[in-house]
């Protein structure tokens, strides 16, 4: 049973997963060949230098996209079990709610973490190339604040998604927007070092909120 | 699994309010504060300052109270004014008796800040060394960049992104030979071009002993530098002012204050008060005859004239703390528990709780 419920999910999205891992991938490709570029036109020495001395990360070009494909990840999953009230159905089945919620979540969640390490992948194989160690350690450590701000951006989008009414949605999108502000409010490479495990723990956490859409949807409760 | 989402969900939302209720609070009543300019001068023997005074309306004034024109505050700091003077050829023959020269002057102009925020700062302990006796007046970045791992200094080539082996070896049998202790506990330069002249690296070994790095010729300079005993440093400062005097400035683990001389590698205290890094910001603007020192911390905003050849304080200014507004006094109560999560002093983000007292 559970076997087959994973198989709706990856049906509902295996085109968009696919899409999502060729986009980023290519982002990540393009900024690595922009800084191979630079390195060819003005040594790897000014490219250490600008790290060094202005702490660029060079990356930030996809600081965005995880929190994008997280949400598009979210509406590709959820909106077609509200619209089609799929959900209705699929709670009819005979599993806990609390287990089916997971399953749904815990699907995007391995689906999402996939495409972001393949971007991952890409930028570490091609950066170490160029860069110290200590450098592409520090660039990569920061980018694991906007990987994990994709990934609870897609839990939040699940939870808003499945939320039965109007007006707690709307409380949820601005709880939401504050909470995905954390992870963005500095462009330091290692300046989250300490507050990463937090963050972590935070999303683990999070993963539980859309049972409390479910709970509320199944309840029946209305505007 | 309910109930604790529940949990959670209410959580988030308190942490919602105690985060942006203060934030929203002091972005709508926050006010311009405007500091007026001041540095000491050895003319008048006072602090002087130019900026807006309770009025608002602008003027040069002393601590006494005497106000000055634009000719006469450039009279009184001859020194920071010293290009005004001499293109309105008024640039005195002497400065508090003794002869000076524009030129003299000049060199022994200087500025050094140090923040909470840069030092509260996460750092990669990777330092380009410069050759500072190129024989070219211009100074250029090298092509490669050190690490003091627990074994050896690294150079490593930028180029390849492999380790100079030839060159490593080098300075390690160097840094070895004068007594130096791997890792390095702290190291501090200006690992930029944009500089008159190179003075290299400071760095406290394991033991926290004190030595110089410099590169000369392609060779390594090591000098250990000996400490007075009990003295134990924290934070380093290579500062390469014009006048070369100093080979910097370094602070102890009681937060007392040094000048690091160049020809003999003195440490001499300079005479001011409980300077620490990681919570005060210190600015000093200098001159041949004195500097201003300004350390500003959470509580205090003191000015501190300091005299240049020994180091002691001349005079101190405290500046008096604005009294708090009702709106100051209300944010502070409002909510008892507050958080934030980014720091005027602090590039690390990190959630700060603070109580009500």
């Amino acid at each position: 049973m559970l076997r087959i419920l994973f198989l709706k999910e990856y049906i509902k999205t295996r085109w968009f997963i696919l899409a999502a891992a060729l986009t980023l991938s290519g982002f990540s490709l393009y900024m690595m060949m922009n800084l191979y570029r630079i390195v060819n036109l003005k040594g790897a020495m000014h490219i250490w230098e600008v790290i060094l001395q202005k702490d660029a990360l060079f990356i930030d070009l996809i600081q965005w996209l995880p929190v994008i494909f997280g949400i598009l990840l979210g509406l590709f999953q959820y909106v077609p079990e509200m619209h089609r009230k799929c959900l209705k159905l699929t709670l009819h089945l005979p599993v806990s709610y609390t287990k089916l919620g997971m399953l749904m979540v815990g699907y995007g969640v391995a689906a999402l973490t996939g495409v972001f390490l393949l971007s991952f992948i890409i930028l570490w194989t091609m950066m170490s190339r160029v860069l110290m160690p200590e450098m592409v350690s520090n660039i990569l450590s920061h980018s694991l604040v906007w990987y994990l701000a994709g990934i609870l951006s897609y839990l939040f989008t699940a939870w808003i998604t499945i939320e039965p009414t109007w007006k707690r949605r709307l409380i949820n999108i601005i709880v939401s927007v504050f909470m995905l502000k954390i992870f963005f409010i500095s462009n330091v490479a290692g300046s989250y070092y300490a507050f990463m495990p937090i963050l972590a723990l935070y999303t683990i956490a999070a993963s539980t909120l859309s049972i409390l859409s479910i709970s509320r949807f199944k309840t029946g409760v209305q505007d | 699994m309910v109930k604790f989402s529940k949990l959670f969900f209410y959580l988030t939302v308190a942490l919602i309010f105690i985060w942006q209720l203060p934030w929203c609070y002091s972005f709508f009543t926050a006010k311009a504060s405007q500091k007026p300019f001041t540095l000491y001068s050895c003319v008048v023997d006072d602090f002087v300052m130019s900026g807006k005074d309770n009025t608002g309306k602008f003027c040069k004034t002393d601590l006494h109270g005497n106000l000055y024109t634009d000719h006469q505050f450039d009279s009184i700091l001859p020194c920071f004014y010293s290009r005004q003077l001499l293109a309105d050829d008024r640039f005195p023959e002497t400065i508090k008796e003794i002869p000076v020269t524009y030129r003299e002057v000049q060199s022994s102009l200087f500025t050094f800040r140090s923040t909470p925020y840069g030092i509260n700062a996460p750092k990669l302990s990777i330092f380009p060394l410069l050759e500072s006796m190129s024989g070219r007046v211009d100074l250029k970045m090298p092509d490669d960049v050190f690490r003091i791992t627990n074994k050896a200094i690294e150079f490593v080539d930028a180029e390849t992104n492999s380790v100079n082996i030839d060159k490593s070896a080098m300075f390690t049998d160097m840094l070895d030979t004068k007594g130096f202790r791997f890792p390095a506990s702290y190291i501090a330069g200006n690992p930029t071009s944009k500089k008159e002249y190179d003075e290299g690296y400071l760095i406290l070994d394991n033991d926290g002993k004190l030595f110089h790095l410099k590169q000369t010729k392609g060779r390594p300079y090591v000098r250990h530098i000996p400490l007075p005993d009990g003295i134990v440093l924290k934070y380093l400062y290579v500062t390469e002012f014009r006048d070369k005097n100093l080979i910097g400035l370094v602070t102890d683990t009681n937060n007392n204050f040094y000048a690091l001389k160049s020809k003999s590698c003195e440490l001499a205290r300079i005479d001011i008060k409980g300077f620490d890094p990681e919570t005060s910001a210190i600015t000093i603007i200098g001159n041949m005859f004195d500097w201003t020192v300004r350390v500003t911390s959470a509580s205090d905003d003191i000015y501190y004239a300091i005299d240049a050849t020994d180091f002691s304080c001349i005079t101190t200014y405290n500046v008096p703390s604005p009294d708090d507004s009702f709106a100051d006094v209300l944010s502070a109560l409002i909510p008892p528990v507050k958080i934030h999560f980014n720091d005027g002093n602090s590039k690390y983000v990190f959630p700060r709780i603070r109580l009500l007292q």
